[in-house]
């Protein structure tokens, strides 16, 4: 029975942890995607410098 | 009353499992928003030719016309707004940004971060509905009531909200921590200038007018989404906190403190000024380079570099001073903030002498490469000071302390532009070659930089006589802390 406890506990802090990755990603995947879009954009604009 | 009441430090405080790396993007959103500030310069002409293009017949000639072909076409109305009156709007947005750091820094400390990074996202997008109005009536003082005045308010609450809760988090490597949020505000910008452009194409196709109506209009609605994103995101540690297996070091840098001091006594110590003279100088000589760079790279080289591609390489700079808040700030961690600022203040004077040697040599790359090295250490001053604060005046107050010492901040902002068109108007005065114009101004900027060495180079630990008398701060001092929470490094 405790075992049972035991091992149903340490399968929710595994969802969790997993879930909490997956929120990580997904924030920085949200700042990063545009950041990455504006500096391409620069970058595309400035490549004629060193031609 | 519920939103109020989530906005609460006490309802933002992380639960057990919170994964602090959340914090940084949370961060990240509020400066990548508030960063537009400094592409605003995309609007100034537009906003010149509001009442000339609304006089047009909306034939399909016109129509045909992008935005950006049709506002190059067509002269400004008599009852236009003129330039210096358009760039009113920034500078009065850049003062208020230094303005309201300072005075609300102390509130923020005491609501924490989510109630001001609400606050800002407020301001900042209510910023830009006024604005819209403004343009729409075509009535200055609502646009320099919107975006300059609240806007402003919202930049400042906005630059400061995150800093002190992520140097919380990351007692372990604050620099890096505080240098990826201020990296937001140098990237904010290429965010800012591509998208308002492109949106004020769709705006003058969908209606007749330059746009910038339903630009700002639509960037406070993006903008507010954006920035709620970190206002939903962003927690505080619980009080006692540190990371699983932080250890502090057990020989910590002399000026690294393990005391508070408040934000009242910070002002009366010598530290701090000598930190806001630090952050003066390198701002002003950075704003010396960035000013400067459109017209000088063209006068230095005259048939290689043309307006185009002068535009491409301020872009360039740009990214410099993006990744230089990170890069830098995150070497802070490592070599410590003094040293940091010693190499700026020595490597600083040595690529500002070696620029008029590449405009007489006619080297691209050495220019280039120099102002590149220059904007990076420019956007490192800005990232690394949070951290030298914190390591001289503890964490307690430390978001209070950074708004203050953001008063240097929009000092350099009136003073760098007028210190270079003074000099440029005095060389211009008795004849120097277009080519040699910019010689004296970087050698005074080189100047500029060694006071900030003499100044960094007298910086010492606080004396003991204003610490706070409550308890000392525990991320930075070696003490057997049990951590309340187990939260993931």
């Amino acid at each position: 029975m405790a075992d049972d406890v035991r091992l149903q506990s340490a399968s929710a802090s595994s969802r969790a942890e997993n879930s909490s990755k997956l929120l990580v990603v997904l924030a920085w995947t949200f700042v990063l995607v545009p950041l990455a879009w504006g500096v391409t954009q620069t970058l595309v604009k400035s490549v004629a410098i060193f031609r | 009353m519920a939103l109020l009441s989530f906005l609460d430090r006490e309802r933002s405080i992380a639960k057990p499992g919170f994964n602090r790396w959340l914090v940084p993007p949370a961060a990240l959103a509020i400066h990548l928003s508030i960063g537009q500030a400094y592409a605003f310069s995309v609007f100034n002409k537009p906003l010149t030719k509001l009442m000339a293009v609304s006089q047009l017949a909306p034939t399909d000639t016109l129509r045909a016309l992008s935005q950006s072909k049709l506002v190059d076409a067509v002269a400004a109305a008599p009852t236009d707004w003129s330039i210096p009156e358009v760039t009113w709007v920034f500078s009065l947005a850049i003062v208020f940004l230094g303005l309201s750091a300072a005075v609300f820094g102390a509130w923020l400390d005491r609501v924490g971060p989510r109630k001001a990074m609400f606050a800002s996202a407020m301001c900042f997008s209510f910023g830009f509905f006024i604005g819209a109005v403004g343009v729409h009536l075509h009535q200055l003082w609502l646009l320099l009531l919107g975006y300059g005045v609240l806007g402003g308010i919202g930049l400042g609450l906005g630059y400061i909200s995150p800093v002190s809760t992520l140097i919380k988090w990351f007692p372990d490597k604050p620099g890096m921590a505080t240098g990826l949020a201020i990296m937001g505000f140098g990237g904010g910008a290429m965010i800012a200038a591509p998208l308002s452009v492109k949106l004020m194409g769709y705006f003058h196709a969908l209606h007749h007018g330059v746009g910038t109506t339903g630009t700002f209009a639509a960037l406070g609605v993006i903008y507010l989404i954006y920035m709620m994103f970190g206002v939903f995101t962003v927690r505080v540690p619980a009080p006692g906190w540190n990371p699983i297996g932080y250890v502090p070091s057990e020989h910590p840098s002399k000026l690294v403190s393990s005391y508070n001091v408040s934000v009242n006594d910070a002002w009366k110590t010598p530290q701090f000024w000598l930190l806001w003279i630090m952050l003066l100088v390198n701002v002003t000589a950075g704003i010396g380079i960035l000013s400067q760079a459109s017209p000088m790279s063209q006068d230095f080289f005259p048939v290689r570099i043309t307006a185009v591609i002068a535009g491409g390489f301020v872009g360039l700079l740009s990214i410099a001073n993006m990744s230089g808040r990170f890069l830098w700030s995150t070497f802070s961690d490592y070599i410590g903030r003094k040293a940091t600022y010693l190499v700026f203040f020595t490597l600083g004077p040595l690529m500002y002498v070696l620029i008029p040697l590449s405009g007489r040599i006619r080297s691209v790359s050495l220019f280039v490469f120099c102002c590149f090295v220059i904007l990076t250490m420019y956007g490192g001053g800005f990232a690394t000071i949070p951290a030298y604060l914190r390591d001289l005046f503890g964490t307690r107050q430390v978001g209070a302390i950074h708004g203050r010492i953001l008063t240097a901040w929009s000092t350099a902002g009136v003073l760098g532009p007028a210190l270079v068109s003074y000099i440029g108007k005095y060389q211009t005065d008795h004849g120097v070659p277009k080519a040699h114009q910019y010689d004296l101004t970087l050698y005074i900027m080189a100047g500029l930089l060694l006071i900030g060495l003499i100044c960094d180079l007298m910086v010492r630990p606080v004396n003991e006589k204003y610490h706070s008398p409550e308890i000392p701060d525990t991320s930075t001092m070696r003490v057997f802390t049990p951590a309340p929470e187990r939260t993931r490094g």
